[in-house]
């Protein structure tokens, strides 16, 4: 086919689109996901001690970093579903900030508790798999719109997808789980995020093929 | 025509104008001709990558938002479907397929005999069976069937190896 013959097909099927705004498409994410994780939490209860715990410094700021991670997150996955990444492309180093400061406060709670140490309940499995399933709403939510987009960083977006939607899940455990020993923490709800979001990253193209 | 033209003609284009949207696409083509034809150097290609590339403009049209500049937008979507394309041929390059390349053994070996004189230098630092087919198809005047028999290689990785060996010269000699 000619590329005229090409030119002339598409402005044939042409018609009027609506842009969507990336601040609205991640204002319906948030939105929606609080819905569904809220709804979840009373599935799977609120630990006990939640008063008490969100007393203490440094589980505040264990899950505000942790929230701001989620958020900053789904800000690059959204920016990066447009293909000039909506002209912002700065806005995908955001993470890094609250990224660095959740570091930081993991590594203040393993010290507190290598002075005292937590004897808790740990089931490995079980709280990966609550995890996937606390995450599989914004998940959902974040890949339709990625999807509905052109990303010319499929593979980027769809880690930071990934990334956003299992930080929501594994803060939501947090208040779910009445477990507070930071290997456990670590091992079991925050490693297995990178995990995913390698298998995220390797997905990409496929996952946000346009 | 001024990017701030062609920023008008998308903005009436996504309202729906036909006509607009038929000049925007006709405007951008020279301009993504160059672009594209600064990395595709075979004029076939450029086309159909130009294509592949108008074809995705039009798919993403609902990511241009109107109040920001139209060309890095343009720019973006061509840059990918011109990395997709570099790639594929890098793929396939990997995954050859023999039915392609049948014509090898019907190659006119003395006329090539002069040239392979002239690049014996190169030819000799081609990795491993690769020189030494070369030289038996294109010195001696082995059919790729009796240097297969020779090596104790498939016809079928006789035909590959010496299409690869091709392909690096070409670079070599092309650089």
């Amino acid at each position: 086919m000619k590329t005229s013959e090409l030119i002339e097909n598409l402005s044939s099927e042409s018609s009027t689109v609506k842009f969507q705004n990336p601040a609205i498409l991640f204002i319906k994410w948030v939105a929606l996901s609080v819905v569904y994780l809220a709804l979840m939490l009373l599935v799977f209860g609120i630990r006990p001690d939640v008063l008490y715990k969100l007393q203490t410094a440094l589980f505040i700021a264990e899950l505000a970093s942790l929230l701001l991670i989620a958020l900053t997150v789904g800000v690059a996955a959204i920016i990066l579903s447009y293909p000039d990444a909506y002209q912002k492309r700065y806005l995908i180093f955001l993470p890094i900030i609250p990224a660095i400061a959740f570091v930081i406060t993991l590594f203040f709670e393993v010290q507190t508790q290598v002075a005292t140490p937590v004897q808790n309940e740990q089931h490995m499995l079980g709280c990966f798999l609550c995890i996937c399933i606390l995450a599989l709403g914004p998940a959902f939510l974040l890949f339709k719109q990625l999807m509905q987009n052109a990303s010319t960083s499929p593979r980027l977006a769809s880690a930071m997808a990934v990334l956003a939607a299992f930080s929501l899940g594994a803060l939501t455990i947090r208040l779910s789980e009445k477990v507070d020993s930071m290997m456990h923490i670590i091992g079991a709800h925050y490693l297995p995020l990178l995990f995913l979001t390698v298998i995220g990253l390797l997905a990409g193209r496929k996952l946000l093929k346009w | 025509m001024k990017a701030i033209d062609l920023e008008l003609l998308m903005k009436s284009a996504i309202g729906g104008d036909k006509a607009a949207y038929t000049k925007l696409l006709d405007q951008l083509t020279p301009i993504l001709l160059r672009f594209i034809s600064k990395k595709v150097k075979s004029l076939d290609a450029a086309e159909d990558i130009l294509q592949e590339v108008l074809i995705s403009i039009h798919k993403a049209r609902h990511t241009y938002d109107g109040k920001r500049p139209l060309m890095p937008w343009v720019y973006a979507i061509a840059k990918f479907r011109l990395s997709d394309h570099l790639r594929q041929l890098y793929g396939k390059a990997v995954e050859v397929n023999i039915e392609d390349f049948s014509d090898i053994e019907d190659l006119n070996v003395t006329n090539s005999l002069s040239f392979y004189e002239s690049i014996r230098s190169k030819v000799k630092n081609l990795s491993g069976k690769q020189p030494i087919i070369l030289e038996l198809m294109h010195e001696q005047g082995f059919t790729t069937k009796e240097v297969a028999a020779k090596l104790g290689m498939k016809e079928s990785a006789v035909k590959v190896a010496a299409h690869r060996a091709y392909k690096v010269l070409r670079k070599k000699l092309s650089a």
